[in-house]
C-alpha cells in the first residue's frame, strides 16, 4: 500500500495533492492530508476506532462531503483523526474506519483551521497502468 | 502565469476585463461575459493582481444569470475558490442567482472597531498585562472552544436573534446594537433551514476567536485625514486607543456554506445552470433552494455578530481587570461593525429606475454614502463607517462609505491588505522568531496559541494596505478617515 500527500502552493488557501495505489487509498491520503494541516500529524495516536457512512451525487461530492464530515467530527467532538481506511462501494458513496483522539491542547493545539473543502480546482483520477490514482482538493483555511 | 486577456484601463484606477473575453473554460462550455468585468487597481496594482490569474474568476462570474451591471473587483483581490476574494456582484432579485461560493465559508467574518478615552501614555506601562488577559479571556486558536457551551435551546436564539442575543444576555450594552449593521441580527430569520451539523459545530464555538488570519488588536491612532468625519465616529485625537476585532462565524458558518453547496448541486439538473467552476454553484435565488441558503445564511451572520458582540464584552472586561476603571468610564463605545463576507437583498438606483438586487460581497464591505437609512442616525448625514484591518505589522483604516460608491460599486469598498505570498511561501521567508522580533523592534507585542500561524500570518505575506487604501480613496469609493496603528496583538 502507498499513499502520499503534498501540498502546492495557493495565495490563500491550502492545495492538497495525495495519491494512492487505488483511489480508496487517495481518498484516505487526501483526509490524513488534511489532519496533517489541522495538527502535528505525528501526534495523532488514535486509541478509539469508529465507522462511517458517506454518500453523494458524484465522486467529486463524494470526496468533498467525506472531507466535510471529518471536519464536523473534529470541530463538534473536539477529535482528531488518523489511521483512516476507506472502501469505496460506490462511485457515490463510501464506508470509511477512523482512528480517533481527543483534541489534546497540548499535543494537537498549533495547526490551521480548515473551514470548508472547496470544488475549485478538484481533480480525482483513477489509477491507470504505472499511474497511481490522484486527488487534487483544495482547503479553505 | 500571468493573466493576459482582453482588457483596458479605465483610468489611473480601474480597468475594465471586456465582456468579450472569453478563457478556456467558458469555451469548453460554451459561456459567454453578459456583462464586462471591473478591477479597482492602478497600474502597480494590477502587475500583482494579474499573476495569481483572479481576474479570470471575476470574468467566470459574470457569466451567471441575472447578473446586473459589472462583476466588480477589490483593490485587494486576490485568487479564491469560485468567486475571487475581494468580489462583488449583485443578482437580480426576480431572475438572478444566488452562491454560497458568492460569499465564502466564513459567513459574516467581520470586523468592529471599539474606540476609548484611553491614550498611549494611559496603556503604555501595562500594555502586555493587557494583551495577556485578552489573550486568556478570549479563546483561540485551532480547537478553541468559547467560554461557554451552548444548549439546543440556545444556538436556535443565536441563530434567529444574534448579538441581540447576547446583549440581552449581559454580553455588553444596550447601545452597541445600533452601531452593527443590520443591529446585529437579520429580523425575521429561519434557524430551521440550519442543519445539526451546522450547530453542532457552532455550539462550542460561540464567543471564540479561531485561528489563521483573524486577530485581536490594540491600536493607537496615528493619522487623522478628515478630522470632522472621525470625531462624528468617535476618533478626536492622535495617540487615542481603539480596538478592533476580526473574526467570523466559526464552524456554524463553514458548515452553512459546506450544507448548501451540496443541496444546490443537487437542485442543479433541475435548474440547468450551467458553471465554468463548480465553486461558483447558484440556485435561483428566487426558488425554494435559493431562499432556504439565504435564510440559513442570515443565520450563520447572526452567528457572527453574537460571537464578536461577546469577545467585544470581554475585551472590555480585559481592560476593567488590568486599568482597574468600569469600562463607560474609559468611553469603550463601538464604533461600528461590519461583515465583509455576506449577500443582501437591497435596493439600488440602477440607470434611472430603483432595482431590487442580492448583493454578493465575498471579501468586501458595505461603504454607504450619506444619508442612507441603514446607518445609524449619529453618523447618516457622513456615511457608513467603513473599517479595513491591515496585517499585524501596519496599520489599519478607518474609512467612510461614499455617494460614488453608491453608483459605481453597489456602495461597496475593499475588506483588507489581501495576501500575496501563500502560507508555505511565508512560512518560509518568514519564521515565527522573527516576526516576533521584527515586531517587538516597532513597538508591537504579540500573543499567539500558534507558532505556524505566526509565521504564515507574517506581515510580508500581505499586500501593501497604503496601496489598497489609496485606490479605495481616489477612486472614489470610500474616503480616508483615520488610521491606527498595532500595539498590541492576539492571533489563534
Amino acid at each position: 500500500m502507498t499513499r502520499r500527500f503534498d501540498y502546492i502552493d495557493h495565495t490563500a488557501d491550502i492545495i492538497i495533492k495525495a495519491s494512492g495505489d487505488t483511489l480508496a487509498e487517495a481518498f484516505a491520503a487526501a483526509a490524513e492530508g488534511m489532519f496533517a494541516v489541522i495538527t502535528d500529524e505525528a501526534e495523532i495516536q488514535p486509541n478509539q476506532r469508529e465507522t462511517i457512512e458517506i454518500e453523494s451525487i458524484d465522486r467529486e461530492g463524494l470526496l468533498v462531503n467525506f472531507l466535510s464530515e471529518l471536519i464536523v467530527m473534529h470541530e463538534a467532538q473536539n477529535v482528531v483523526i488518523g489511521q483512516i481506511a476507506v472502501e469505496l462501494l460506490s462511485d457515490t458513496r463510501l464506508r470509511a474506519d477512523l482512528g480517533i483522539e481527543p483534541f489534546d491542547d497540548d499535543r494537537h493545539a498549533g495547526g490551521s483551521q480548515v473551514k470548508g473543502v472547496s470544488y475549485h480546482m478538484l481533480e480525482i483520477e483513477d489509477a491507470a497502468g504505472d499511474q497511481p490514482a490522484g486527488i487534487q482538493v483544495l482547503l479553505d483555511i | 502565469m500571468s493573466w493576459n486577456g482582453k482588457s483596458r484601463r479605465l483610468d489611473k484606477y480601474k480597468v475594465e476585463i471586456d465582456q468579450s473575453y472569453q478563457n478556456e473554460g467558458m469555451k469548453r462550455h460554451g459561456l459567454t461575459m453578459s456583462v464586462p468585468g471591473l478591477v479597482y487597481a492602478d497600474d502597480k496594482m494590477w502587475d500583482t493582481i494579474v499573476t495569481d490569474n483572479s481576474p479570470d474568476q471575476v470574468a467566470n462570474v459574470a457569466t451567471l444569470p441575472g447578473i446586473v451591471g459589472r462583476s466588480i473587483a477589490m483593490p485587494d483581490i486576490h485568487h479564491g475558490y469560485g468567486f475571487a476574494i475581494g468580489g462583488v456582484a449583485a443578482f437580480d432579485a426576480d431572475h438572478g442567482v444566488i452562491s454560497p461560493g458568492g460569499v465564502g465559508y466564513d459567513i459574516n467574518c467581520g470586523v468592529r472597531l471599539v474606540r476609548t478615552d484611553l491614550t498611549f501614555s494611559d496603556i503604555q506601562p501595562s500594555l502586555r498585562k493587557l494583551v495577556e488577559t485578552m489573550f486568556n479571556n478570549v479563546p483561540s486558536g485551532v480547537g478553541s472552544s468559547g467560554r461557554i457551551k451552548l444548549s439546543d435551546k440556545q444556538i436556535e436564539e443565536v441563530l434567529a436573534n444574534g448579538a441581540r442575543w447576547a446583549v440581552s444576555n449581559g454580553y455588553g450594552w444596550d447601545e452597541d446594537l445600533e452601531y452593527i449593521e443590520e443591529r446585529g441580527a437579520f429580523e425575521n430569520s429561519d434557524p430551521s433551514v440550519v442543519s445539526p451539523n451546522a450547530r453542532k459545530r457552532g455550539a462550542p464555538q460561540l464567543g471564540s476567536l479561531g485561528a489563521g488570519n483573524h486577530f485581536l488588536e490594540i491600536q493607537q491612532v496615528d493619522e487623522i485625514f478628515n478630522p470632522e468625519v472621525a470625531a462624528a465616529f468617535g476618533i478626536v485625537e492622535k495617540g487615542q486607543i481603539t480596538i478592533m476585532i476580526h473574526t467570523g462565524s466559526r464552524g456554524c458558518g463553514h458548515q452553512i456554506c459546506t450544507d448548501y453547496l451540496d443541496h444546490m448541486r443537487r437542485a442543479q439538473k433541475k435548474y440547468d445552470i450551467p458553471l465554468v467552476d463548480r465553486e461558483l454553484t447558484s440556485a435561483p435565488v428566487a426558488s425554494p433552494e435559493g431562499q432556504q441558503y439565504y435564510k440559513a445564511m442570515q443565520c450563520g451572520a447572526n452567528f457572527a455578530w453574537a460571537n464578536r458582540q461577546m469577545i467585544m464584552h470581554w475585551v472590555r472586561e480585559s481592560f476593567e481587570q488590568v486599568l482597574k476603571q468600569p469600562s463607560p468610564r474609559m468611553g469603550m463605545h463601538l464604533i461600528y461593525d461590519i461583515a465583509h463576507n455576506i449577500a443582501k437583498l437591497e435596493e439600488h438606483e440602477y440607470e434611472g429606475r430603483k432595482r431590487r438586487v442580492y448583493v454578493h460581497r465575498k471579501g468586501a464591505t458595505r461603504a454607504f454614502g450619506p444619508g442612507h437609512s441603514e446607518i445609524p442616525e449619529r453618523y447618516r448625514q457622513y456615511g457608513q463607517p467603513v473599517l479595513i484591518p491591515g496585517d499585524m505589522g501596519t496599520a489599519s483604516y478607518l474609512l467612510v462609505g461614499t455617494e460614488q460608491a453608491m453608483q459605481d460599486t453597489w456602495g461597496s469598498s475593499c475588506h483588507g491588505a489581501g495576501r500575496r505570498m501563500s502560507r508555505k511561501k511565508s512560512t518560509k521567508e518568514h519564521p515565527a522568531d522573527k516576526v516576533f522580533a521584527d515586531l517587538e523592534g516597532r513597538g508591537i507585542y504579540l500573543r499567539a496559541k500558534s507558532r505556524r500561524c505566526v509565521a504564515e500570518e507574517a506581515p510580508g505575506a500581505y499586500k501593501n494596505i497604503e496601496s489598497v487604501i489609496d485606490i479605495s480613496h481616489h477612486s472614489g469609493i470610500a474616503r480616508r478617515v483615520a488610521r491606527m496603528k498595532p500595539l498590541g496583538v492576539v492571533k489563534g
